[in-house]
């Protein structure tokens, strides 16, 4: 099963230069995709750098609340 | 991988305070991520939380009659409410964003499941003499059209008691539901009583009631009132 890592104590700033690891990219309090707000694809709402969720393969990256956290297991099983 | 190797120990979400966040480290990072061996959370509370609620009975029992995937995930949502709230949490966002994207309909069934009526409806369900196919279509039609098959009634119904018989009385005239639910908590079950009775008297011999009644886990107030109006089965 993949591991996971909390991101809660990172700072801001590795958390951006992660993103760019990524191809991501960030405002400073957005998630960026080639410069435009990245939406969560569950709840189409632009993703705080402070409350990511980020799974690998296509690479995922959701706002963490229930509602996307619930939709992104209906869809891809118990993963987590 | 040697346990001293802080990356390895961060993958396990252990000791994040020791990391060296240096470029070649976040490289590291994002390497594993790559390979699928790691994924980021911000808040591990939450999908704990999730994760909780996909291992309850109300779950299991609930997927093994639904297969509409957007019922399974506001059936979730609502036992995740239901957690918070017995934790005391607040979680007006989350309200928010199954309103944003399920509208009123996906707060109904939220509400519903919230409430613990799931498990009574279906066990109100399994009394009757009916299969399971039968079972199936009841629950899908409920969850379909919880809007006119469901009321909440709140404490200050109190002052509109007649308003609120008449919206019942039109809701079953029109559609003649299997079953009806009132649905009360609190202070709320007093109103409650006079709109089921008044409803009742309406309806003569259509339907037949059956109540359900809870204490509250931390208070008396908490208490639930569920009256379940049944359509009589007709002879065939």
């Amino acid at each position: 099963m993949t591991e996971k890592l909390s991101m809660k104590d990172m700072p801001k700033e590795v958390k951006i230069l992660l993103l760019r690891e990524l191809d991501y990219d960030s405002d400073g309090v957005f998630v960026l995709k080639n410069g435009e707000k990245h939406l969560d694809k569950y709840i189409n709402e632009p993703v705080k750098v402070d409350n990511m969720f980020i799974y690998p393969g296509s690479t995922i990256i959701l706002d963490n609340n229930p509602l996307s956290i619930t939709s992104f297991l209906e869809e891809y099983g118990d993963v987590l | 991988m040697s346990s001293e190797d802080p990356l390895a120990n961060a993958s396990r979400g252990v000791a994040l305070a020791v990391i060296d966040y240096s470029t070649e480290k976040i490289k590291q990072l994002a390497r594993k991520f790559r390979d699928k061996s790691l994924y980021f959370i911000e808040d591990e509370d939450t999908l704990q939380v999730v994760k909780e609620q996909r291992k309850k009975g109300e779950w299991v029992l609930f997927r093994e009659y639904v297969g509409d995937k957007t019922y399974h995930i506001l059936f979730q949502i609502g036992l995740t409410i239901r957690a918070y709230e017995r934790q005391g949490k607040d979680f007006p966002h989350l309200r928010t964003k199954v309103y944003n994207k399920y509208e009123r309909k996906g707060l109904y069934i939220t509400n519903f499941v919230q409430n613990g009526l799931f498990s009574k409806y279906i066990g109100n369900l399994l009394s009757k003499p009916i299969g399971v196919n039968q079972i199936k279509a009841e629950i899908k039609n409920l969850f379909d059209h919880i809007e006119r098959t469901v009321i909440f009634i709140k404490t200050e119904d109190d002052n509109n008691i007649d308003h609120k018989v008449q919206e019942i009385l039109a809701k079953i005239r029109a559609h003649s539901p299997q079953t009806f639910i009132i649905s009360s908590i609190g202070a709320a079950r007093i109103p409650c009583d006079i709109i089921k009775n008044s409803v009742m008297e309406a309806l003569g011999t259509q339907y037949t009631s059956e109540v359900y009644e809870a204490q509250g886990e931390l208070s008396v107030e908490e208490g639930k009132k569920i009256y379940f109006l049944n359509r009589k089965i007709e002879p065939i």
